[in-house]
């Protein structure tokens, strides 16, 4: 084991980790009109803590961090489908990876504001040229790194379909910002008991 | 922390005691099952790392009794068996995570972390509501309110969203830019405005719960009793 460069594994591992993410995105592209939904209500904090740890290797390899920050002690549970929201999370994730100054902090905050819940993904690295032009398939802001652009197009499709606002702020002072803001899933969360039962108990009478 | 240790192999153990040491962790070493029966009988650690075969008393027997006691804490397994029979075994018998020899000793240290932060949340959610921040100040998880003494503590809506942060990220450095995406939407803030709105804060505040880390930002710390 010793005679095995530790770095070097660690490098494999986060490369491996790498193509996972382009396999999971091809795999949701191929599939996701075929597969039926699951909806489950999901911890937030909980999710993101999973994926962040296991990005937290493919960070380290590129000397970079990853800190996280909670806006409240308890945030409801949201109601989306898991495949979904890893898409969003793990994109998020390596696209502020992939462009970051080394060595650099990436900062997470997910919390409440004015009744909803969001997340935010903050890094530094080169500014944003457009910020329309990146949800677009197959575009890339730089040419020089690895990658489809495939990832913020399916992310894209994604929040259109559950009504998540994406606010970017892409400043060189503030570095660059992705908040997910999910207004469908807080709603559904408050009304849930009464708009399911209703409709459900409409059916048997 | 202060780590309990079951290993009968000398070299292993002391290669994890000295390097759970230069982390900050006291380790209590014993080489045999039955002093660790005894130990634990007046003793509770933060932390359990056990062997399975060990002399006089097994390290799964060990673990049935220390899960008893302490069911809460978390308890590794490391051994050398990779039987799926000793693992399922293992874990009906209570032990929070497996692993199998011979592992990298920063794996034990990530595993360890991760198992006591989760169990740190479990127990802050599961039980009182109340934080306590220092003798006199409480803060109220389900209401969201700030208590000196059993006042209740009269602050603007953004100053309490202020501590509602800080509170829920105690012995964190918050930075300009997290109160920002927090109390601000992410939003264009002047960072005198984010200053004067934390010196508000802190100049409400009848002790020095929140400091000021020149540089990097603030942090809200517990005051504990002397």
């Amino acid at each position: 084991m010793d005679g095995i460069d530790n770095q070097s594994l660690s490098a494999i591992e986060a490369g491996a980790r790498i193509i996972q993410n382009s396999y999971e995105d091809m795999t949701y592209l191929m599939k996701h009109d075929r597969l039926h939904e699951e909806m489950s209500s999901i911890n937030l904090v909980d999710f993101i803590t999973n994926r962040v740890q296991y990005f937290a290797c493919i960070a380290e390899v590129n000397e970079l961090s990853i800190s996280m920050r909670i806006g409240q002690p308890h945030i409801p549970n949201i109601n989306i489908s898991e495949l979904k929201l890893s898409r969003i999370i793990d994109n998020n994730l390596s696209n502020a990876i992939k462009y970051s100054h080394r060595p650099s902090e990436i900062n997470i905050t997910i919390g409440i504001f004015e009744e909803n819940i969001f997340f935010e993904v903050r890094n530094h690295g080169p500014i944003i040229v457009d910020k329309k032009k990146i949800f677009e398939r197959f575009h890339r802001e730089s040419l020089y790194k690895g990658g489809y652009g495939i990832g913020l197009s399916i992310v894209a499709q994604i929040c259109e379909e559950e009504n998540i606002d994406i606010k970017i702020s892409s400043t060189p002072k503030r570095g660059t910002s992705f908040r997910y803001i999910f207004k469908n899933a807080t709603r559904l969360q408050h009304n849930s008991s009464t708009i399911t039962h209703t409709k459900s108990a409409g059916g048997k009478a | 922390m202060r780590i309990l240790l079951l290993e009968d192999e000398f070299m292993l153990a002391r290669s994890i005691r000295t390097y759970l040491l230069a982390r900050g962790h006291l380790v209590d070493h014993y080489d045999n099952g039955q002093e660790v029966l005894e130990t634990i009988e007046t003793m509770q650690h933060d932390f359990y790392i056990l062997d399975i075969n060990t002399p006089l008393v097994g390290g799964l027997e060990c673990l049935k009794i220390i899960n008893q006691k302490y069911p809460l804490i978390p308890k590794i397994i490391i051994s050398a068996y990779h039987d799926v029979d000793y693992i399922s075994d293992a874990f009906d018998r209570g032990c929070s995570d497996y692993l199998k020899k011979p592992f990298n000793l920063k794996e034990l240290e990530i595993r360890l972390q991760h198992l006591t932060a989760q169990v740190s949340n479990i127990t802050e959610l599961s039980h009182d509501p109340l934080i306590y921040l220092s003798q006199q100040y409480t803060f109220n998880k389900e209401t969201n309110l700030l208590y000196f003494g059993n006042v209740i503590q009269k602050f603007t809506k953004r100053e309490y969203s202020l501590i509602i942060l800080f509170v829920s990220n105690l012995g964190q450095i918050m930075t300009d830019e997290s109160i920002r995406s927090f109390i601000w939407n992410g939003e264009e803030t002047e960072s005198s405005t984010i200053r004067s709105l934390v010196n508000r804060v802190r100049a409400k505040l009848k002790e020095d719960l929140i400091q000021n880390i020149r540089g990097f930002g603030y942090m809200m710390t517990r005051i504990e009793s002397v």
